[in-house]
């Protein structure tokens, strides 16, 4: 079952105020949709670049919604490609690589810098260094309700295969952030 | 597969949200106007509309005068006073200028229209709207 205000933003749309709803689809979702973006491709302009051809792709298609699934799942879906077009074009790694041993970046932050900035791109640089599958389903699961099934279905792939993705994302990145704070000991 | 706890990252996740910058959320209210059919008034028409100007003016002294000069031989010694029948250097230099002109101000509008996504169209977007 939808939200109640996602149905009444698909009721808003479709009755052909699209201005009023696409503004309340962004400041439901937009803050959520940029987090996405931002831990899965770690760059500021590239996150705000994806956000925009995301929400432009919602707009274009919001009329089509059939509400066949939840409207935040096909949202993400949308948001999850784009993020992934991006990645591709950035000629990462290959997005099928499986890496051992998640090497935290060593880059070291000036001592004024604000505290939780700095863990806040930490954590991105750590999220980085997974692979492409267990960062899409880490930010997704963080930044979307903590919802296994949602990121089941935003990904397209089994409940159980999402579960392991995500608890090796959470078991490299504890491992990554514990190295790091060590270092700091 | 045992399940472990992971407070610490939760909370790390939970502190590391960032709040959608002011300037992308003007980006994105402009979307329903850049991605929505333009306007009378809006320059993504005007300006490939304007640019057919000094073509419709060289067409109209070239051609479609000396034409209707041959139905009437009035019309025809008027027009010949009119129309310079084999252009002098300067106004080829003028025809030439006002065809760059209304080629490259076509090609102009038509790429400003049919690339309403890019970041150009939206910043001319935040200024049509008034946002920023």
């Amino acid at each position: 079952m939808d939200s109640l205000s996602d149905v009444e933003i698909v009721e808003q749309f479709q009755a052909g105020n699209h201005e009023e709803a696409f503004r309340n689809l962004v400041e439901i979702h937009g803050k959520t949709v940029y987090n996405i973006a931002l831990f899965t491709l770690n760059d500021e302009i590239l996150a705000e670049d994806a956000t925009q051809d995301a929400f432009i792709k919602i707009y274009r298609n919001l009329g089509k919604f059939k509400g066949q699934s939840k409207l935040s799942t096909w949202m993400y879906r949308i948001v999850k490609n784009v993020c992934y077009d991006y990645l591709k074009k950035r000629r990462y790694a290959p997005l099928d690589e499986i890496e051992e041993g998640y090497p935290m970046s060593d880059d070291g932050s000036p001592e004024d810098e604000v505290m939780s900035d700095w863990q806040s791109r930490e954590l991105r640089d750590a999220v980085e260094q997974l692979p492409i599958k267990q960062r899409l389903a880490i930010t997704l699961y963080y930044f979307k309700d903590k919802s296994y099934e949602e990121v089941a279905s935003i990904l397209g792939q089994p409940l159980n295969t999402i579960k392991s993705h995500l608890h090796r994302a959470k078991s490299a990145l504890e491992k990554s952030l514990t190295r790091l704070e060590g270092s700091f000991v | 597969m045992k399940e472990q706890s992971f407070e610490e990252l939760d909370l790390l996740f939970s502190q590391a949200q960032v709040d959608l910058p002011p300037q992308l959320k003007a980006r994105l209210m402009t979307i329903p106007h850049m991605t929505s059919q333009p306007t009378f008034w809006d320059l993504r028409w005007i300006i490939p509309a304007a640019s057919l100007v000094p073509a419709i003016f060289w067409l109209l002294i070239t051609k479609v005068l000396p034409l209707l000069g041959e139905v009437s031989g009035r019309i025809v010694s008027w027009a010949e006073d009119l129309v310079i029948p084999t252009f002098p250097a300067p106004s080829m230099v003028l025809v030439g200028f006002c065809l760059g002109i209304t080629l490259a101000t076509l090609s102009a509008g038509v790429w400003f229209y049919w690339n309403s996504e890019s970041r150009v169209t939206l910043a001319y977007g935040k200024y049509l709207t008034g946002r920023i």
